[in-house]
């Protein structure tokens, strides 16, 4: 079974840990090492597994600072990552 | 010991200020933030937010990432300073200064850059009356102290926020003597603003913490360079802030250290830490003016920090200071403060002032013994 997620990326490591700090308690996502796959200014990055849109909802709701937003799916290849044109917090 | 050079860097930190440092560097749990993302590399990284969070609500900054955390407020206005500030530009400062304004300012000179200088008064208050004449087409900030570290004189900062948001120009404030000292927080300013603080002076912190609060837009350019765990293939810094000031490896622990030291203040509270050092100054204030020959520096009817310097006729500073420490173990800064231009402004180049600083770490006793001591020196 293919294993399907999301990933935000960030403009700097400080803004990932902003991130981290608006969800509080939610669940369902971490910080991890920014995948080869996908180029970004910063290493970490947040991977969502679950309730994507209302983590995005959140930080979309507290004006953190996000890069893109990635739909990812892992393949026997490694990892296919699509960026997501949708509106994004500023 | 009596100790009242607090405006220096003050003695007495708070024992959980201590056990703080110590239990950091004890916890086996912190790496290095953005090295990695593996738990210990986030636990730092997480804890360095929480002291951005903290510092921000204490100063009611805009963001915890604009809180850029510096080694020191000297290293903080350098860093704004060489950013903003091209060889073109015109800078307008005051002759209140301290060197860590004044020697950046005067290194960009050299560059190119143009100065002037708001002159003082005789209370050593900044004249800002023609503030507005000072401005040319190529006027790109105005830099000023919150409080002076020589006459105690606090300026009103949200008059000169609006007025240089009105004129396009930057409001640097180098908040070195107040912060820790005032009730203040930067809510009560609504245009931007740069402001530098320090960790080690009233805010009762260890020595090597500082750092600015970064309030609006602004076009900052890298200044200096270095590690700082991610973009590694470019070969500039990061220009976003709080990455674009902060180079190689925070001082974590120390800033661990910082944050108690503000839940520590944050406890008393600022409205209760000014009242207690407003009285002690108050009390050496209307005592010391009574002696013979004394000379005060300073507005005294305004909002001050605790210092107060004087002179005892034409005698030099040095020497009284010196008699101070050996003849009654009071430790006080008689000489010229690293601020040269304030001392010519009051004809203090040759003799210097005596300051004394008071902390809350102060008795009213040992404010009457050092009262006592001057009477002594005054009469001799």
């Amino acid at each position: 079974m293919l294993e399907h997620f999301h990933i935000i990326t960030f403009i700097s490591s400080t803004a990932s840990m902003a991130a981290k700090f608006a969800l509080e308690e939610q669940g369902g996502f971490r910080l991890i090492p920014l995948p080869v796959e996908i180029n970004a200014s910063c290493g970490l990055c947040m991977k969502i597994e679950t309730n994507f849109e209302e983590i995005f909802d959140t930080l979309k709701n507290k004006n953190i600072h996000i890069e893109n937003v990635y739909q990812c799916k892992k393949t026997k290849e490694g990892l296919e990552c699509t960026i997501l044109t949708m509106q994004q917090p500023q | 010991m009596y100790y009242f050079d607090n405006a220096a860097t003050t003695i007495n930190k708070p024992e959980q200020v201590a056990q703080a440092l110590y239990d950091s560097m004890m916890d086996s749990n912190l790496g290095n933030a953005s090295r990695g993302s593996h738990g210990y590399a986030l636990n730092a990284l997480e804890k360095l937010y929480e002291i951005r969070t903290l510092i921000n609500d204490f100063l009611g900054g805009e963001s915890p990432s604009n809180v850029v955390l510096c080694p020191n407020v000297t290293y903080a206005l350098n860093f704004v300073i060489q950013s903003l500030i091209e060889p073109g530009d015109h800078v307008i400062s005051t002759d209140s200064e301290h060197n860590s304004v004044l020697r950046p300012l005067h290194s960009l000179e050299q560059k190119g850059a143009q100065l002037s200088f708001l002159p003082l008064d005789d209370q050593a208050d900044v004249i800002f009356d023609d503030l507005n004449d000072f401005v040319k087409p190529n006027t790109k900030a105005l830099i000023i102290q919150h409080a002076s570290n020589v006459s105690g004189n606090v300026n009103q900062l949200h008059p000169l926020a609006k007025f240089c948001y009105d004129k396009g120009i930057h409001f640097i404030v180098d908040g070195a003597q107040s912060v820790g000292c005032i009730d203040f927080t930067l809510k009560s300013i609504d245009y931007p603003i740069i402001y530098c603080f320090t960790g080690h002076k009233s805010l009762h912190g260890p020595q090597g913490t500082g750092g600015m609060l970064i309030k609006g837009k602004f076009p900052f350019k890298q200044v200096f360079s270095g590690g700082t765990g991610m973009n590694s293939f470019e070969t500039t810094q990061p220009s976003m802030i709080p990455e674009l000031f902060e180079y190689g490896t925070l001082n974590i622990h120390s800033n661990i250290a910082l944050a108690e030291a503000i839940k520590y203040i944050k406890r008393i509270g600022m409205y209760e830490v000014e009242h207690q050092l407003k009285s002690l100054s108050n009390h050496f204030y209307s005592e010391i003016k009574k002696i013979e020959g004394i000379k005060l520096y300073g507005n005294f009817s305004g909002r001050r920090v605790p210092i107060v310097s004087l002179n005892i006729g034409e005698k030099s500073s040095a020497y009284i200071s010196d008699l101070l420490w050996n003849k009654y173990a009071i430790a006080v800064r008689g000489g010229f403060h690293c601020a040269p231009r304030y001392h010519k402004s009051l004809n203090t180049q040759q003799q210097g002032q005596v300051r004394f600083s008071f902390s809350g770490s102060n008795h009213l006793e040992e404010v009457d013994y050092a009262i006592n001591a001057i009477k002594e020196l005054a009469e001799s």
